[in-house]
């Protein structure tokens, strides 16, 4: 647990002092929203505005997430192999790129709401389903992420092994955030699309788990 | 038992016969897909023999993790291969079926999505083999992807239909099924035809296999 | 049924997977033998190293 914290405080350090990357991907997030403005103009279809809005989002953590194992290098990485587990290295990585999507996802709600409006939103729904799917999402990129890492570290790559994978997760989002448009949404149809995201993430997280020792070893 | 014929000549057998008794049987009469309810012999075990293959896939991957052994890995690509293959037989003559029946080659179908990431998916696992050139390495990681891509699209596969409003398959959705009411003459051939295209489909596994491990060299004793 | 003609479309798809098998077929045991040769190599190597 404690390695974990470590290494979670490590990454959010090296974050903090090479400012560019975090600054780029706001940026990012920035421009992109900003263009959709420009081009939809203010009245948009609350669907469109969704659909946009997980996308913005969904390409912002591709960004975001893909330089997360990036940085380690091959020496580097041999050094943290010495001295942390395996488990360690990829919760601490999935607890901080949630953070970060976290980060990036409310503030692109922020920005979608002061350039396009805010369409009423369900809250019982939209937000449990907007913090469970930024979690799913940050990890599936970053077990992504760590297999791209390994493979000569393209991009393109990320994104062609990336999109099956949060694929069904993206959906379900969209699916939910449509659903949390109505006025009223009924218990259980909330209980049953939150169930059907958790149990993503659920699968993500323990795959994740079993899986990442694979990849860590040389 | 592997290494014998019987289940090849058995699989032959199967399919030849679907192929003349699929188009000699009465057919109940149906609204807008008429006589092309006889496709089902044809198309639906496309996607039966992909999902084997890519399930033999996934064994072999996790066999692979388990043990690190090169036959294991070859084996795994080469059903991931093959289910490719019979994936886009199934993708092209359902495209085709749906062409006719429903008016265009792609509509926004669950069932025809899930088809389409699965395939995705895998490509992206053909791309993944491509790019690592170290072979431990790329067994390896590969295998982490397979299972991990697998394990997701069941959850696509099995989730989404039911949250999906509507289907044009059959037996999801507010359609009504005709898998489960399936005309009993049409069941006597629909299930010789799906296991023997799945058999064809291990016969062409193990083809495959065995024409890449004499390339490289790898033993593969049984199979 | 007869004036559909049905059996002759049903003939000739028969015809054609029935190639498409024995082509496999073929190609199944052209690899038996090939596999076979290899076996036999790898022995005869073997034997040589003993010596």
């Amino acid at each position: 647990m404690k390695e974990v914290n470590e290494l979670i405080l490590k990454d959010f350090r090296l974050e903090i002092r090479q400012r560019y990357a975090i600054n780029g991907i706001l940026l990012y997030v920035f421009s992109t929203i900003f263009v959709v403005q420009l081009c939809f103009g203010r009245i948009i279809d609350e669907k469109t505005w969704i659909a946009l809005f997980w996308i913005i989002l969904l390409f912002a953590a591709f960004n975001a997430v893909s330089k997360s194992f990036n940085q380690e290098s091959s020496s580097r990485r041999l050094y943290y192999f010495t001295l942390a587990s395996p488990l360690s290295v990829i919760i601490s990585k999935m607890v901080y790129n949630t953070l970060l999507m976290l980060v990036l996802g409310i503030l692109s709600l922020g920005l979608f709401s002061v350039f396009m409006g805010k369409p009423p939103l369900y809250p019982a729904l939209f937000i449990p389903a907007f913090l469970l799917g930024s979690a799913g999402l940050a990890s599936a990129l970053t077990m992504v992420s760590a297999i791209a890492s390994r493979s000569g570290n393209n991009s393109a790559l990320m994104a062609i092994l990336g999109f099956p994978v949060v694929l069904p997760l993206l959906l379900l989002l969209v699916k939910a955030s449509q659903t949390s448009l109505k006025e009223v949404v009924e218990a259980g149809v909330i209980f049953r699309l939150l169930a059907a995201i958790s149990l993503i993430d659920l699968v993500v997280v323990v795959l994740a788990v079993i899986l990442f020792p694979y990849l860590w070893r040389d | 038992m592997i290494k014998s014929m019987w289940w090849k000549f058995l699989g032959i057998f199967l399919v030849l016969y679907s192929i003349i008794a699929g188009l000699l049987i009465e057919v109940p009469a149906l609204p807008v897909i008429h006589q092309t309810i006889r496709n089902l012999f044809y198309h639906v075990p496309m996607w039966f023999s992909m999902f084997f293959m890519l399930g033999t896939s996934l064994v072999f991957s996790i066999r692979y993790l388990s043990g690190f052994r090169m036959k294991d890995d070859l084996i795994a690509s080469g059903a991931a291969n093959t289910g490719l293959f019979m994936g886009s037989m199934g993708l092209l003559t359902g495209m085709i079926w749906a062409r006719f029946t429903w008016g265009d080659f792609w509509t926004n179908d669950p069932q025809l999505n899930g088809a389409a990431v699965s395939m995705m998916a895998y490509l992206a696992y053909v791309v993944l083999r491509g790019s690592i050139d170290e072979a431990a390495m790329r067994a390896r990681i590969s295998a982490v992807y397979n299972i991990f891509a697998f394990m997701l699209l069941v959850i696509f596969l099995g989730v989404l239909p039911r949250l999906a409003d509507s289907s044009l398959h059959p037996g999801k959705g507010g359609n009504t099924s005709t898998m489960g009411g399936l005309d009993p003459m049409m069941r006597l051939v629909f299930f010789p035809a799906a296991i023997g295209w799945i058999l064809i489909a291990f016969w062409l596994l193990q083809l495959h296999n065995r024409r890449r491990a004499l390339v490289q060299g790898v033993k593969l004793n049984n199979l | 049924m007869e004036s559909d003609k049905f059996f002759v479309v049903a003939i000739v798809m028969a015809i054609i997977f029935t190639g498409l098998a024995v082509y496999l077929f073929m190609l199944d045991r052209k690899l038996s033998r090939i596999e076979k040769r290899q076996r036999e190599m790898m022995e005869e190597l073997k034997r040589k190293e003993q010596e």
